[in-house]
């Protein structure tokens, strides 16, 4: 699809190109995320430090929510995509994704209550 | 900084201990080379390990199985979009409907008792290992771009370089409606099973739309990530991942790193075919000891 665009209009923005630069970044703070994570958890085991626990669940959730919310970002990076190149289908697909990620995420917080 | 003397008692504690997370993370190897060389988001065999290894109730092994495809789809998705293989307009339309699929089996699943589940899940692991072998012959011929099709491209059109033939594939989908009813089943089994759907998806596009196997297993991938993410928010809400469970997912997630490294210096001499049988064998196994533990 990298090329499908390209054909399209050289003016356009690649939804893939962008989708890709953001997915390279988020794996390189994932992979950064879970060495940290994994050598304080273990130093903690041996080595009692200072506010550890604290830094710990710092680190978990901050990674837990990058993993997280891939989806949604990426989803927005389409639509937000799609609506600069005007292309009209495109730009229902991002919404019809979103949207339907948005009512997963009501219908956990009503599930919950 | 305090630094307390360990004795050979203390470190055999913290070994034991922390087994389940050296078990974690051979799995998480696994699951990393399956989704390299098949594309699938390894809830297959993450969700046995952890409840008959663990013995982990059934709902927090989903849980925590959804969490790993979710980052699982990232590692994937990347190494298709990059290839140019993943077709995101195809996976952005079946993402639709597999997250509807996903969120109504996960509402259900977070209602039903720990016995019920086991039995759903060992039926599913049961069906994935047939739809398993049926994935491992499935060849269908994709429909080229005719001259027309060049001039005016369908929207869902894809084209890549195939690597192993250096030989550029334009295909077109067709039967849309009838794919992305089939991958709201897809859905249906990651909400239920804590699968990402990708066995399913896969053949889905396939023999419905005429998808090129290569261009099916990159777009699977990506929506792996999205209904294993429906499914995933309706299990935290609902309190089945606490603190202990994320240092098990980032142990896992490690192995993943490994395995995704080691299948891509290695094993891309492994055929898909051989990897699959592996899989069907691992399958059967562990759906009959879920089975069991079900209705004892």
């Amino acid at each position: 699809m990298q090329t499908h665009n390209k054909i399209e209009n050289n003016n356009l923005i690649d939804p893939t190109t962008v989708v890709t630069k953001y997915l390279s970044v988020a794996m390189r703070v994932v992979l950064t995320g879970i060495i940290l994570t994994l050598v304080i958890y273990y130093i903690t085991e041996f080595i009692n430090i200072p506010a550890s626990d604290t830094i710990l669940q710092v680190l978990e959730y901050s990674l837990f929510i990058i993993i997280i919310s891939y989806p949604v970002v990426i989803s927005l990076i389409l639509f937000i995509t799609y609506i600069i190149n005007k292309n009209k289908r495109g730009v229902l697909l991002g919404a019809g994704i979103l949207i339907s990620l948005i009512v997963s995420f009501i219908s956990a917080i009503l599930v919950e209550r | 900084m305090n630094i307390e003397p360990q004795s050979l008692n203390d470190l055999h504690t913290i070994f034991t201990q922390n087994l389940p997370y050296l078990i974690q993370f051979f799995v998480g190897i696994g699951v990393g080379i399956l989704g390299y060389l098949l594309g699938i988001g390894g809830g297959v065999l993450i969700v046995p390990v952890l409840i008959l290894l663990l013995d982990m109730p059934a709902h927090q092994a989903v849980a925590i199985s959804l969490i790993v495809i979710v980052a699982n789809s990232m590692n994937i998705s990347l190494k298709h979009l990059k290839s140019g293989m993943a077709n995101i307009r195809l996976g952005l339309l079946l993402s639709i409907t597999a997250v509807i699929g996903s969120l109504v089996a996960s509402i259900i699943s977070v209602g039903l008792n720990g016995k019920t589940i086991l039995l759903v899940l060992g039926v599913i692991q049961l069906l994935v290992a047939v739809l398993t072998y049926i994935k491992s012959r499935a060849t269908k011929q994709f429909i080229p771009l005719t001259e027309e099709d060049e001039k005016n491209l369908p929207f869902f059109a894809g084209r890549y370089i195939d690597k192993s033939t250096k030989i550029e594939i334009k295909y077109k989908p067709i039967k849309m409606v009838t794919a992305a009813l089939t991958s709201t089943l897809a859905g249906l089994f990651a909400g239920i099973a804590g699968v990402g759907g990708g066995i399913l998806l896969i053949p889905t596009m396939n023999l419905i739309s005429y998808v090129p196997i290569k261009a099916a297993t990159a777009t699977s991938g990506l929506i792996i990530g999205f209904t294993a993410f429906s499914a995933s928010v309706v299990y935290i809400s609902a309190g089945y991942l606490d603190s202990n469970s994320i240092i098990l997912i980032i142990h896992i997630l490690l192995g993943l790193q490994v395995g995704t490294f080691l299948s891509n210096k290695f094993l891309s001499a492994i055929t898909d075919k051989k990897l699959s049988y592996l899989l069907i064998g691992l399958l059967i196994i562990a759906s009959s000891q879920i089975l069991l533990k079900a209705l004892r």
